[in-house]
Formats: structure tokens, sequence, C-alpha cells
């Protein structure tokens, strides 16, 4: 009875640091009855700044039914909810960047622009993005019936040194998709300009521009091995047509 | 300020590149975990 005693003693006081090891985002949740909304709590031990991760998660009711769905009315597979947090700040940049005192790929250091590399990780951390290290946050869901337990854990975490904790390969996998698609796009968005720009004869480049990638954003291939990375290329060129076609009004 | 249809796009260029800058890196992660 005593060595049980002790052994509950040790587990109620680990260490946050041990828990750390074993999950580098522990999640815990409750859920309120009256409001009918389940609170995800979830807490950064990995000593890294956090840049995406998912959640895998089977809900079930006081009616015995069981809910293994997407989260918040977002389509998504089953069980499952991803947070990439990466790809909005990215696309952020240069819509406002020098009022969160940060300018494009540079960082502000004392008012000044700091010349040379990326500063990646400050600058993910300046612009209050991530998910920083030691800290938590608390994802909310509206439930329609009553719960009774939550089989959740955070199986996937991509830290903003480019590394990864991957327990749901699937999940990594995708997230990979969709980073590498959002870069593919703006490459090739970069090379057609480039190559406009460089031809003195064109009088309009943001027309001869938005000529050669429309049929890129509006061409749909299928049935090709990369389908999905076709499809998230296509997706991002059409957000950046839409952005050269705003620089288009801004320009007359 | 009045800039040139090819002054406006050479800016929009600039910002692409230094999204593709702060992207790549991201692109190319490195698996510390797999259990």
């Amino acid at each position: 009875m005593k060595s049980a005693i002790v052994v509950m003693l040790c587990v109620a006081f680990m260490p946050r640091t041990a828990q750390a090891q074993e999950r580098p985002v522990v999640l815990t949740w409750n859920y309120d009855a009256q409001q009918k909304t389940l609170t995800l709590h979830l807490a950064n031990y990995s000593g890294k700044d956090i840049t995406a991760y998912n959640i895998s998660i089977s809900e079930k009711y006081t009616d015995g039914s069981t809910n293994p769905s997407c989260l918040g009315g977002i389509r998504c597979f089953p069980g499952e909810k991803m947070e990439e947090m990466l790809g909005a700040i990215v696309f952020q940049l240069g819509k406002g960047e020098e009022r969160h005192g940060m300018a494009g790929a540079g960082v502000l250091v004392n008012g000044q622009r700091a010349p040379g590399t990326v500063d990646v990780e400050r600058m993910l951390r300046e612009y209050g993005k991530v998910f920083a290290t030691g800290t938590t946050r608390d994802q909310v869901i509206l439930e329609a019936k009553d719960i009774s337990d939550v089989d959740a854990v955070v199986d996937m975490v991509v830290y903003a040194d480019a590394t990864a904790d991957v327990q749901n390969e699937r999940a990594f996998k995708q997230l990979m998709a969709m980073r590498k698609g959002q870069l593919l796009a703006m490459e090739k968005v970069n090379e057609v300009v480039k190559r406009v720009l460089a031809d003195p004869t064109v009088d309009s480049p943001i027309s001869a521009a938005l000529t050669e990638l429309t049929p890129l954003a509006t061409c749909p291939n299928g049935r090709t091995a990369h389908r999905k990375t076709r499809s998230l290329v296509k997706q991002s060129i059409c957000k950046a047509l839409l952005k050269t076609s705003r620089i288009c009004n801004g320009g007359e | 300020m009045n800039m040139t249809e090819r002054e406006y796009l050479a800016q929009y260029l600039e910002g692409q590149e230094k999204r593709v800058a702060l992207m790549s890196p991201h692109c190319e992660i490195e698996k510390t975990t797999a259990k």
C-alpha cells in the first residue's frame, strides 16, 4: 500500500521535463456541459517553437455514440485536426510587416533593417504566430451532443528549426505536400515574372505574366501521380495572380 | 508616388523571393522521432 502511494505521488509530481521527453506537446481537455464546448488545452514542453502540429481525436458521447469526425465544420481527414502556422505567416509578409516591426525577410533591430540572411525563427516568434516553447494554447470545439470521454493526442509536431517529431506519418506527408506545393507555386510565379521583366520589348509586363500564369492556375491535371501537389500549386498560383491583379489596379 | 507597371512587378518579385527564402528551409524537415 505504501509503495503504491509513493508511486502515485511520484507520478503526480513528475517534473514537466519528463513529460517533454514522452510528448513534446501535452494535451488535456475539459468539457463544459452548459456551453456544450470541448476545450483542448495544449502545452508546448518541447523546448522549441512550433510551426505546425496535428491532433488525432476521438470523442465519445453520453448517448454511447462516437465521433471520429472533422472539427469546426472544416473538411479534413476524419478524427484529425492539423494546425499549420507557417503558410499564413509567409503569405502575410509584404502586407503590413512594417507595422509588426518586420521587413520582408529581413529583421528590424532597434528600428534598423538588419542585413544578411533570414532569421526565420526570430521572425516567426516576433510575428506571434508560432506556438512558442513554454506556452499553452486552447482550442475550443462546439459540440452538438454531450461528451463523456475524449481520446486525443498530438501526434505530429514540426518546429521552427525545421525538425519534427512524427508519430503520424500520413499527417506529416500531407503537411509536406502543402508546403512544397506553396513553394513550387511561388517559384513558378517568380520564374515567369523574372523572364517577363528581363524582356525590354514587353510593353505590359503584368499582362504578359498573367497570360503565361493563368493557364497554370486553370488547367486541371487530375490523373497524375502528383495530383495533390499539382492541385496545391494551382491554388497557390491563383492566390499569386490575385495579388498581381491588385498590383495592376494599384498602378492604374 | 507613381510607379510604372514594370516597377510594381519588380517590387512584387522582390517580396516573392523573400517569401521563397523564408519558406524553403521549412519544406525540408528532419524527422527526429518515429515511434
